[in-house]
């Protein structure tokens, strides 16, 4: 009897490990992105990294299999950096997540910005512009270019990610990459560009 | 004729505003990325190959998604991987 169970947790815990090694660490240089993103700081994205692992691992039996391991990992990610770090290292000056909700719920930055960019100029942008561009965006207006630009999730992963419903998602993501154009054109007017 | 024709239109059109551009747009972005419809998909296929402004607006789109792409990501350090595994390893919850 004893020895049954035994061999019940033993085949967990390889397929635990299985499945950490096996569907989570691959997308290390992801999430690794993603903190230094949110953080603008190595060794905090790294320590937030490393907690997502340390999380993933031991909920490993709330992961459902054959369901995207990066957007659960990601998801947990988002959490961490809300819940526990931003608490530690909150800022004075910083905007809190519904301030900023409500900041770009308003009209005035709904309307379209007419970029008038062009694609030779962003192809001539070979330097740093378009991470300083990226980087000077809110956090929640960069976190959905990262989301969706930059790491491909769909809408409806990134409405998980977020617990937000797929409608905020378009918008803020709408909303996002007018601003980031905004920022480029004025790097591009800067730089002398037309 | 039509070679002259179409040369003239495009470069009318290349000064000429979209008249749906709002619209045009939403569509472009939902194409570029991968959550349009086959309906939405023929729409925009169609349409930026007549209409400059929106086709310029595509480029740009996957422009800088390519920028992004090229210059916003970064390797987690060497140490990282072994950082976590060692940790994992001496969790005293397995
Ligand atoms: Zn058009």
């Amino acid at each position: 009897m004893s020895n049954e169970g035994k061999d019940i947790h033993k085949s967990t815990k390889n397929e635990k490990n299985r499945i950490f090694e096996e569907e989570f660490l691959p997308h290390i240089n992801a999430m690794y992105n993603f903190g230094y993103r949110l953080t603008f700081d190595e060794d905090d994205a790294k320590d937030l990294v490393q907690d997502t692992y340390l999380k993933a691992y031991r909920f490993t039996d709330s992961f459902q299999k054959g369901t995207n391991a990066k957007a659960w990992l990601f998801r947990i990610l988002k959490n961490s950096f809300i819940n526990d770090f931003r608490k530690k290292s909150k800022q004075p000056g910083k905007v809190d997540y519904q301030e900023v909700e409500s900041y770009y719920n308003s009209d005035d930055v709904d309307k379209s910005i007419t970029t008038d960019l062009r694609v030779e100029t962003v192809q001539d942008m070979i330097g740093d512009e378009i991470s300083n561009a990226l980087n000077s965006l809110d956090v929640d207006f960069r976190t959905v270019i990262i989301l969706c630009d930059l790491e491909g999730f769909k809408y409806d992963e990134m409405a998980k990610i977020l617990d937000i419903p797929i409608g905020t998602v378009r918008s803020r993501l709408h909303r996002a990459r007018n601003l980031l154009k905004k920022n480029l054109r004025d790097y591009a007017k800067k730089m002398g560009y037309k | 004729m039509s070679s002259f024709l179409s040369k003239f239109i495009k470069k009318f059109k290349k000064n000429a505003e979209c008249p749906e551009k709002e619209k045009c747009i939403e569509i472009l972005t939902l194409v570029i990325d991968g959550e349009a419809n086959s309906e939405q998909k023929v729409y925009v296929k169609n349409h930026i190959e007549d209409c400059m402004p929106c086709n310029e607006e595509y480029e740009v789109e996957k422009a800088i998604r390519v920028l992004l792409q090229e210059k916003c990501t970064h390797m987690a350090p060497n140490d990282l991987l072994e950082s976590i595994k060692t940790k994992i390893n001496q969790s005293p919850t397995i």
